[in-house]
């Protein structure tokens, strides 16, 4: 049984200011968020990196070597396998994202937490910046490390440094794309969960924001332009500029560019609105 | 380290939660007094720089504390509500908002294993919130407004749910701050607990500040209401005698078995002045002298209702 000082004494030394209050906030984020569910989850996403590494191997060290690879693009590493990949993770990163930050600001508010925050030398922007970080943590989790790791590996199966010459900007592809993603349904994220009333409707909104948009694009296919409204349309269509591939859409690249920054900018305003000490009782 | 309050005006929409108030909070220990409802918790977050003011500003040591992060690190605030972060230990909350007041790893777990020792903590601190009492929810918010050695302390009804040997210590405790030269400024609606702890108090009531200063003191400024005094002596027949003889005595209550009479006066320094001079005269040997209503719930009731 341990013995504590229990009388109060003046602490005498000088306080440090320590400008980065947003690490402390995302480091706690990211330990109390590192359970059971989220460490399966993040497995299920190193499962399928595992699966698409054994599909390298075997295309580069079989059918690319017999020349099968070579005449069936569909076979080749190409940069449109690496987006194709993080492609095949959207599921998995909004799982990952939805459990991760629909209460993250929510359950502050829920809480009344957000009065302790700000009654410590804690600003707006620590206090954001240390939330999105740690939806960013797990974010890249999913679709960046993997990604970069796949990239590795096909490097490193290479018999020659030809691939590398040929593709050495895919690592910055994957790195944008993935960071682009994070950055748009991270703030979307933040701002649905610090304006909505609890973690479920949170989580019902960040769903329906996400699809209801894809949905309408589909029906309304004659019309190009309406796929600007869809969030992974454009991120799509910004993909196929990164990693050079064929536009998916038949809407411009820039439009599509500025209106994942017209979301972005909303979302800050929202949260800049919401994200305050107190909550005004009429 | 002084708080200077100037003009200080918070509306929401229709509804004033402050209006137009003036005053100096200097160190030692300061009560805020008022009803439920009175403004003291939005007040208290004007004072910590959580609201914005809609008119006039709040200065810490001739700092404006709207918007200025850097003053919270001197600050130390216990807020009302006590349903926050119930996944956390107790150790972990209090070490964790140590962190965000700038200590290195090792000094935030230090200082927070003082602190919850201090509140006396030491035990349930490795248990999540979630799980504490409302006494122990009171106690460990305490800590980590405690921990980083603060020099002003805005305690929000700092003593709600806690037993009678954790007030008793949290009392202690917060005259002990105010004695070390801290600027600790206490809200609550209990009266004989902010009397136990200070003289110094401000009275707020709709948003406005009805009175501030010392309890004795603004008893006496109030002249509508006579002061009441009681006397235990061993003469009550000649004493009452003598008392009415003077108009500022307006009536006079007596109780011949416990030898004691109330005294109502509507000048109480005349009347103080006068008495011991009655009693030489008469011989009569005065044993004890107390004012029932010289209190801050007689105050508190003549201001506020």
């Amino acid at each position: 049984m341990p013995i504590y000082e229990e009388t109060y004494r003046s602490w005498h030394g000088q306080l440090v200011a320590v400008p980065r209050t947003w690490w402390v906030i995302a480091k706690t984020g990211v330990r109390l968020l590192w359970k059971k569910w989220m460490i399966i989850l993040l497995m299920a996403a190193f499962g399928s990196l595992i699966g698409h590494g054994i599909y390298i191997y075997f295309v580069t060290r079989g059918l690319e070597q017999t020349g099968v690879g070579q005449i069936m693009s569909e076979f080749r590493i190409n940069p449109g396998f690496f987006e194709g990949f993080i492609q095949r993770h959207w599921l998995m990163l909004i799982i990952v994202l939805l459990l991760a930050g629909a209460g993250i600001i929510a359950n502050d508010r829920k809480f009344k937490a957000l009065t302790i925050y700000f009654s410590k030398p804690v600003s707006f922007w620590d206090y954001t910046l240390g939330k999105f970080c740690v939806l960013g943590f797990y974010g890249c989790l999913v679709t960046l490390v993997p990604a970069l790791l796949l990239f590795l590996f096909r490097v490193l199966l290479a018999t020659d440094a030809s691939y590398l010459k040929q593709y050495y900007w895919i690592p910055f592809s994957i790195t944008g794309y993935s960071l682009l993603i994070i950055l748009t349904l991270g703030s979307v994220l933040l701002a649905i969960s610090a304006s909505a009333r609890g973690t479920r409707s949170a989580a019902i909104l960040f769903f329906g924001l996400l699809y209801f948009p894809d949905l309408l694009r589909q029906i309304l296919s004659r019309i190009p332009e309406v796929g600007l409204i869809a969030l992974n349309a454009d991120l799509q269509q910004v993909s196929s500029l990164l990693f050079e591939l064929e536009r998916p859409f038949r809407f411009s690249v820039v439009w599509a560019f500025v209106a994942l920054l017209l979301v972005v900018i909303l979302s800050f305003f929202l949260l800049r609105a919401k994200v305050k000490p107190t909550e005004v009782v009429r | 380290m002084k708080i200077d309050v100037l003009n200080l005006s918070k509306w929401y929409g229709q509804v004033i939660g402050v209006n137009n108030l003036n005053f100096i909070i200097e160190p030692g220990v300061t009560g805020f007094l008022g009803p439920n409802g009175a403004g003291k918790t939005t007040l208290l977050r004007l004072l910590t720089g959580q609201l914005k003011p809609s008119k006039g500003q709040v200065a810490i040591d001739g700092e404006i504390v709207w918007n200025n992060h850097e003053i919270l690190r001197k600050v130390g605030y216990c807020p009302e509500m006590d349903a926050f972060w119930s996944y956390l230990t107790g150790w972990e909350f209090v070490c964790s908002t140590m962190r965000m007041h700038g200590f290195t790893n090792a000094e935030a777990e230090e200082r927070s294993q003082k602190a919850i020792g201090t509140m006396d903590m030491a035990e349930a601190q490795h248990k999540r919130i979630g799980g504490y009492s409302k006494g122990m929810r009171q106690r460990i918010k305490m800590a980590q407004a405690i921990a980083h050695d603060p020099d002003i302390l805005f305690l929000d009804e700092p003593l709600n749910g806690m037993d009678p040997l954790g007030r008793h210590t949290t009392m202690q405790l917060i005259k002990q701050l105010g004695q070390d030269g801290k600027t600790v400024v206490v809200s609550s609606h209990v009266l004989h607990e902010v009397e136990q702890m200070t003289d110094t108090i401000l009275l707020i009531n709709h948003g406005r500040l009805l009175a501030e200063g010392n309890i004795y003191e603004i008893r006496r400024l109030i002249d509508t209401h006579p002061l009441q005094v009681t006397i235990r002596c061993d003469n009550v027949n000649v004493l009452t005698a003598k008392l009415l003889e003077f108009d500022d005595v307006m009536s006079v209550q007596f109780d011949r078995e416990r030898n004691q009479l109330t005294v109502e006066t509507n000048r109480p320094d005349d009347f103080h002045l006068r008495l011991p001079k009655i009693a030489l005269d008469n011989g009569i040997q005065i044993h004890s002298l107390w004012s029932p209503d010289e209190n801050l719930e007689a105050v508190f009731d003549y201001l506020v209702r």
